[in-house]
């Protein structure tokens, strides 16, 4: 309905318009303003009804699909209706006014846990919005608001995005309120803040900030709320779009923000002293400050044994060195330094090679750009399609290719085996940067060789370095370097050794686990009496 | 405004740099192998390259290689006249062996020594051979048993022979040519020998050529060679030993060295200008193979054998020392171990080297340890 947006009747300029317009005493005109503003909305729906004697007009209002018709029938018509006639009856030696019967409806009558008083025609609209129904009644210049919210929503279904084996396995939906009982609870303590906003002149989007109050610094949670507040955009419909509105370097590259759709993950970053943000309408929930070193990190890494975990960990440090360099290194051997091949591997890439037209730079090229469209084309296939596509990828881009001897067979190795590393990255930003950067380094290397590449790394170092978001350098702890949280992201620490949290600037409260002594076993003999 | 102008310098530079040094495999043909040969004054270079061959599924074929040699007044315009009839450009970067003509070493080993030190494309970590009795193109033409290719076959087989045997030991190309130029040390190259057992070539390790200066003006033989190495080589782990049955001479018994490791010591005599280089011999051994029968093997007689392996091993060098004396060539490096003692006394005497080397005492003392005895710990018996 792009027409409804011009002119006068725009919803922006109408609610500026509105902001401050109080509802009118007579019932009438206010339907006749409402109806006005809300023309052209068929899901706009107005129930008249009188109750009482003398019979009072009464006027309910709500958008069809957002609210619960059997509740509003059940506990608030029939409770009008019934409640209220018996009300009168008992009272009728003094006749209430009507502004006293607003009150009474409120609090004797209605049945509903949520029920307010509203005056004006914005919030009305802002509630019958979001769910909620609106009972007006004649002579009466105020409204109830009435919690009657209930929509067709996704059920909470399993982690698609990032899956584990061990832990929880829900995730977030894109119904706000859900959502943040997932996380209270999991988080059952006061100090647990949820602060909500609203974005968005047209999408009024109900964005939720979260924090711990005495863990996350104080100036954090400051910022985020006074960045967060300053928004002035018409429409908030994912939470991708704050991550690049409150940024502190919006010309990086690098993700400045883990978007996750798990609340474990979330409590887990909330506890360590970060900020969530969740908006509704999106199962995504973003959490910041990130480094850069954390996306090694996976959720289940914390469920399993440490030994395993920080074996898994070493696994992915390498997986992103393979996926980042393996191409870039190939090229530029094949190309400028064959002297570094050993010479019985030298000779199966030259027999490997043989008649094959491309340079080794082009072929590499037009391995990996096959390879993202496979990948894009993976991602946004209906899953029936997508294993037909993953064939032709296999079969025809790879075997035939090669027999046809359009590319080598190391080669396709080589982009498979990246390829394959740079899926083992848990985080799927951090995964789409490094594939960017591979064909960084791989263009470096097809101009330079390790040169080239020795270059880029620098420059890429020098680049992470440098920027810091939200007051956290984006490489720490390796730079600048604390050897006290090193060992956290090399390796898992056990629990019984992780006494701290993460060091943030201005964080309150950095104990995490207070050791205390073993209990002392007397069946035991010669029980160590470490603690 | 800075950083961008660096930018797009730094990116300028970076495209309009590249392409200078690149090449592509296709383009190159690898060189595996050096011959160097010496003939009417005329440096002829022979060189192994690898023949791509296409790999064909289950293909059992090993690659083949081609030889081709070019001549030159200096060995930089032989290897590069090859350019002349290659479609394709050589690299030397994979060479695996060089070998030296004996005609060559025997007339200057310096006619090459410079340009193969010079040049960055050969690596310096090679092996080096001195070719006895045939021509670099000869050796090059074998068929090789197992390998496909000559040349590494051949750095295989002296890496090999160090590990089992541990008679000749590989002499690399900067150890070679730094023996060339530091004085109280001549250097050494296994000489590798050409034989027909019928209609078969084999290759073999024959004897340690010794070089003199730049020339070279003998051979060891595999006794004195086996000498050689154990004066010289500082880690043998390896190695056989064969000594006569006490009980039986005409059979043998065979130890297997686990350890030999020499020191030398030299006693300077300033007064009389005389010089005795005290060798002292620490080996370690296991009783590996006895040929024969007759209760060898008891505690009683272990010194008995353990002093017939420290006579052969005293044997051995004594074989090499008195041989390297004749010679009048310091491949044992005595004068290095004289300088490091006495820098002012080798001061002295190194413009006489050449007439005192000859007439140095020796004194060898082995210490040999029989260690394991293996599955069986006492002599076999037979039946009678």
């Amino acid at each position: 309905m792009d027409h409804s947006y011009n002119n006068k009747f725009s919803p922006e300029t109408v609610a500026d318009k509105h902001k401050s317009v109080l509802l009118s005493p007579e019932l009438k005109k206010n339907q006749e303003v409402l109806t006005q503003r809300l023309a052209g909305c068929f899901d706009f729906m107005q129930r008249e009804f009188s109750f009482g004697s003398p019979p009072v007009k009464a006027s309910i209002i709500f958008f069809e699909g957002l609210v619960d018709k059997r509740q509003i029938e059940n506990s608030l018509i029939k409770s009008i209706f019934i409640n209220c006639n018996i009300f009168f009856r008992k009272e009728q030696n003094s006749e209430p006014s009507h502004a006293d019967l607003l009150d009474t409806l409120k609090n004797k009558v209605l049945t509903l846990a949520e029920v307010k008083t509203v005056d004006n025609y914005e919030d009305i609209i802002l509630q019958i919005s979001s769910g909620d129904t609106v009972l007006l009644l004649d002579n009466c210049a105020s409204g109830l608001v009435i919690g009657t919210r209930s929509w067709a929503a996704r059920a909470i279904s399993m982690s698609e995005n990032e899956t584990t084996v061990f832990g929880p396995k829900e995730s977030f939906t894109e119904t706000l309120i859900s959502n943040t009982a997932m996380l209270r609870r999991r988080l059952k303590s006061s100090s647990f803040k949820m602060e909500r906003l609203t974005i968005g002149r047209i999408s009024q989007t109900s964005v939720c900030f979260c924090y711990i109050e005495n863990i996350a610094p104080p100036a954090l949670v400051a910022n985020v709320k006074e960045r967060l507040s300053q928004i002035d955009i018409d429409a908030i419909l994912d939470t991708g779009y704050l991550e690049e509105l409150i940024t502190e370097e919006p010309y990086s590259i690098f993700s400045q923000a883990m978007h996750t759709e798990r609340p474990d993950r979330v409590c887990g970053n909330l506890l360590e002293g970060k900020v969530g943000i969740m908006i509704d309408g999106s199962p995504m929930v973003l959490v910041l400050p990130v480094t850069f070193p954390q996306f090694a990190n996976a959720p289940d890494d914390y469920y399993i044994n440490y030994i395993p975990a920080t074996l898994l960990r070493f696994l992915r440090i390498a997986a992103f060195a393979v996926s980042l360099l393996m191409t870039a290194v190939f090229v530029s051997l094949l190309t400028y330094h064959h002297e570094m091949i050993p010479t019985p591997l030298l000779l199966t890439i030259i027999s490997a090679r043989q008649g094959v037209p491309f340079p080794a730079f082009v072929e590499a090229l037009l391995l990996e750009t096959t390879f993202e469209l496979l990948r894009e084309a993976g991602l946004r296939l209906p899953n029936a399609i997508g294993p037909a596509v993953s064939i032709v990828g296999a079969l025809i881009i790879g075997e035939a290719a090669v027999q046809a001897g359009l590319v080598s067979t190391p080669m396709v190795v080589v982009i498979a085996f990246s390829g394959i590393a740079s899926f083992v990255i848990p985080n799927y930003n951090a995964g789409i940067i490094t594939r960017i950067m591979r064909f960084v380094f791989l263009i470096a290397a097809g101009l330079l060789g390790l040169f080239g590449i020795m270059i880029t790394f620098i420059l890429l170092i020098t680049r992470m370095a440098s920027v810091s978001f939200f007051g956290i350098p984006y490489l720490s702890p390796v730079a600048p370097f604390n050897n006290k949280q090193i060992f956290d992201i090399l390796t898992r620490r056990p629990w019984f050794s992780n006494t701290l949290r993460p060091w943030q600037e201005g964080m309150k409260n950095q104990k995490r686990y207070e050791p205390k002594p073993a209990p002392s076993s007397k069946d035991k003999k010669g029980a160590s009496n470490e603690s | 405004m800075k950083v961008k102008k660096i930018l797009v310098i730094f990116t300028l530079t970076l495209i309009l740099s590249s392409g200078c040094q690149g090449s592509e495999v296709p383009d190159l043909i690898f060189s595996i192998g050096l011959g160097i040969d010496w003939k009417e004054n005329q440096i002829e270079l022979t060189s192994e390259f690898i023949k791509p061959a296409p790999t064909e599924e289950n293909s059992s074929e090993k690659g083949s290689s081609v030889i081709f040699t070019s001549q030159g007044r200096t060995l930089g315009e032989a290897s590069n006249s090859l350019s002349n009839f290659l479609p394709q450009t050589p690299l030397w970067s994979h060479v695996s062996i060089v070998m030296l003509s004996e005609n060559l070493c025997q007339t200057d080993v310096a006619l090459v020594a410079d340009y193969l030190t010079r040049t960055t494309e050969i690596k310096h970590n090679i092996p080096l051979l001195v070719i006895s009795g045939s021509s670099p193109e000869e050796i090059f033409k074998t068929k090789p048993v197992l390998e496909p290719y000559i040349s590494t076959s051949l750095a295989l087989t002296l890496q090999n022979e160090e590990k089992q045997l541990n008679i000749y030991k590989p002499v690399l190309m900067y150890e070679f040519m730094r023996k060339l130029i530091a004085p109280g040390i001549e250097p050494v190259l296994p000489q590798i020998k050409k034989t027909t057992d019928g209609e078969k070539d084999i290759l073999f390790l024959d004897g340690v050529a010794v070089f003199k200066g730049q020339k070279m003006i003998a051979s060891l033989n595999e006794a004195e060679s086996q000498g050689y190495n154990y004066l010289t080589n500082k880690n043998i782990t390896s190695g056989l030993l064969l000594i006569n049955n006490p009980d039986d001479p005409q059979y043998f018994i065979t130890f297997e060295l686990t350890k030999l490791l020499v020191e030398i010591q030299p006693l300077i005599e300033k007064e009389n200008n005389r010089i005795t280089m005290l060798i002292q011999v620490h080996a370690d051994g296991n009783f590996y193979e006895q040929s024969g029968s007759g209760d060898v093997l008891r505690l009683d007689k272990y010194p008995q054998l353990e002093q017939m392996v420290e006579d052969k091993i005293n044997a051995y060098i004594s074989n090499c020392i008195d041989r390297v004396q004749i010679i009048n060539s310091d491949i044992l490096g005595w004068g290095q171990l004289i300088n490091q003692k006495d820098p002012h006394f080798w001061e002295q005497v190194s413009p006489q080297w050449d007439m005192i080397f000859p007439t140095i005492n020796y004194q060898t003392q082995s210490d040999f340890v029989i260690r394991r005895t293996y599955l069986t710990r006492k002599s076999y018996y037979f039946q009678e």
